[in-house]
């Protein structure tokens, strides 16, 4: 049954682009790119127990090595990537070891403040940065294995093909005893200590295991804008993860799938009011705490099951979600 | 196998245990039995190695311990069971258990040492793939023990294991302790009850206030009548 939901979705989601206009395409693979950062920031909910204020810093870093790197060096994207991912992960360690040891809200607040450090010296370094102004002309990646990206049609399968890839190097993650240990740290860290798991250790790999995917949201962000500039970086846009996560559903996988496709087509339909987004992206955060603290597919859950009493069928189990990442 | 010598833990500037000093030989169950606040949480979290002694050591197979992180200590054989039943609750039984083997490489040994584990615990088969949190009290203290064994400990600690269990299931998990001894783990109980606890062990000291104030087999220290008085509930049987 779940192979065959799969399946479908697989399907469709390779024949929309045939389907679509250029201006949709365009969408979905915004929504793409939105559902991989979501999954960064629910990673790290679901690892570290924490939201993460300072997400959207290691999207920004990550996106602009591999894009200075392009424009400034030369150096093929492919190239280009795998040093941009890999000095993402360095500072979220870093900054990992220095700010996990604190609980609560400092860890919050330090994270908040690197990412303002980070925006203020993106939007400072001229030299390098190009400043307010930002990086222009982000070229698509070059071509690899016979295959080029320099289509919107191109661009949304490689940025499908990057989500479909974290979303199954995840699922099988949290299956394994690394993922377990993850989750139990995350769980219950004293106990955790007890029986002599290495929490500091496990906590700083799971924020790098975050900063690696919101990097590589990061590389698809600056060819797909062809645009990157410190304004992009606020604290909104970690808060707007942190929504579609909350949204979709935390502690799953496809929660913040889910979660981003809401918040990409919702406001699309509602582009008059783009004017108040980050007021009601604070109002749906409050609404989705109070009304469905599980997000959507806690509500998904509550539906099947009125269905299925509705038709007489014993009600289904709904406790098997929810449990890790 | 374990020496603590004159140990004195402090939280901030309470010192909980003023200078403790015991000796566990291989394959001896011993138990350290105390009031309320004696100090006998603290004395298992340093040896474990998740409280830093101001001063004193812990010397553990020959080797000083403690400064050590817990992960080390587990490695080297040393298994602490904490108080008060701690399971990961949303996690299933297996999960649990398999957790407590989480730095062994091979997967054969520890598929062994799952057999035997349930084996010792038959209880937690028929509940593998439930959550931990779903398992009754005595349960959860099984798979807390049960997790503690996959890690293979020499030395085994137990904080308090009979808190809040029925009396049949505390004499159940007494001859379990009984058992482990006999197949070789040294043993280290801390406990309220001090009757269940003092039959079952060797030898036993008397922890109050963060001192040690008596000392002895647990045979000598069921019948000193001080020990009665203050930790058995007074002239009662």
């Amino acid at each position: 049954m779940r192979e065959l939901a799969i399946a479908v979705l697989a399907a469709v989601m390779i024949a929309a682009p045939f389907m679509l206009g250029d201006y949709q395409t365009y969408l979905l693979t915004l929504t793409l790119i939105w559902a991989i950062l979501a999954l960064s920031m629910g990673l790290v909910l679901g690892f570290v127990g924490q939201i993460n204020l300072g997400q959207a810093a290691f999207v920004a870093i990550c996106a602009y090595t591999c894009a200075i790197l392009r424009q400034r060096y030369g150096v093929d994207f492919w190239l280009a990537a795998p040093v941009a991912l890999a000095a993402v992960v360095s500072i979220a360690a870093l900054v990992g070891l220095l700010t996990l040891r604190l609980k609560g809200p400092f860890f919050i607040l330090v994270m908040l403040a690197f990412a303002e450090i980070t925006r203020l010296v993106i939007a400072n370094w001229q030299d390098v940065t190009n400043g307010p102004l930002g990086l222009k002309g982000i070229m698509p990646p070059e071509p690899i294995l016979g295959l080029s990206f320099d289509t919107k049609r191109s661009f949304y399968f490689l940025a499908l093909v990057v989500l479909a890839v974290c979303l199954l190097a995840l699922w099988r993650l949290i299956r394994s005893r690394t993922g377990r240990m993850l989750v139990a740290v995350r769980e219950d860290e004293l106990l955790s200590e007890f029986i002599g798991i290495p929490v500091m250790r496990n906590k700083v790999i799971g924020l790098c295991i975050g900063a690696f995917v919101a990097g590589l949201g990061g590389l698809l962000l600056g060819p797909f804008l062809t645009i990157l500039a410190p304004s992009q970086f606020t604290l909104f846009a970690s808060v707007d993860m942190i929504v579609m996560a909350v949204v979709g559903g935390v502690g799953t996988l496809v929660g913040p799938v889910l979660g981003a496709i809401f918040l990409v087509y919702v406001p699309e339909f509602l582009s008059f009011t783009s004017h108040y987004r980050p007021a009601m992206m604070g109002a749906l955060l409050i609404i989705v705490t109070l009304v469905a603290p599980r997000g959507l597919l806690g509500l998904a859950d509550v539906a099947r099951g009125l269905l299925a009493r509705g038709f007489g069928k014993p009600r289904r189990e709904s406790g098997e979600r929810g449990r890790a990442g | 196998m374990l020496e603590v010598s004159d140990l004195r833990v402090a939280y901030g500037a309470i010192e909980a245990l003023h200078g403790v000093s015991l000796v566990i030989a291989e394959g001896e169950i011993v138990t350290v039995i105390g009031a309320n606040g004696a100090g006998k949480s603290t004395l298992l979290k340093t040896v474990c190695g998740i409280l830093k002694p101001r001063s004193g050591t812990v010397t553990y197979g020959g080797a000083v311990t403690s400064g050590l992180p817990s992960s080390d200590l587990v490695k080297r054989g040393v298994a602490l069971v904490p108080e008060g039943r701690h399971v990961f609750p949303e996690m299933t039984v297996r999960e649990n258990l398999d957790l407590g083997a989480y730095y062994r490489g091979s997967r054969s040994a520890v598929a062994a040492d799952l057999e035997q584990v349930l084996a010792t615990f038959p209880i937690l088969r028929e509940r593998l793939n439930l959550p931990g949190g779903s398992l009754s009290g005595g349960q959860q203290q099984m798979l807390a023990i049960g997790r503690a064994l996959m890690s293979r400990p020499k030395l085994l600690m137990l904080d308090e294991p009979s808190l809040g269990l029925a009396p049949a299931i505390v004499q159940q998990l007494g001859r379990i302790i009984a058992d482990l001894n006999r197949t070789g783990t040294t043993i280290l109980l801390v406990e309220q009850n001090a009757r269940m606890a003092l039959k079952l062990a060797h030898r036993a000291y008397v922890l109050a206030t963060g001192r040690v104030t008596r000392t002895g087999t647990g045979k000598e220290l069921l019948e000193d009548p001080a020990v009665k008085e203050s930790y058995l509930g007074g002239h009662v049987g």
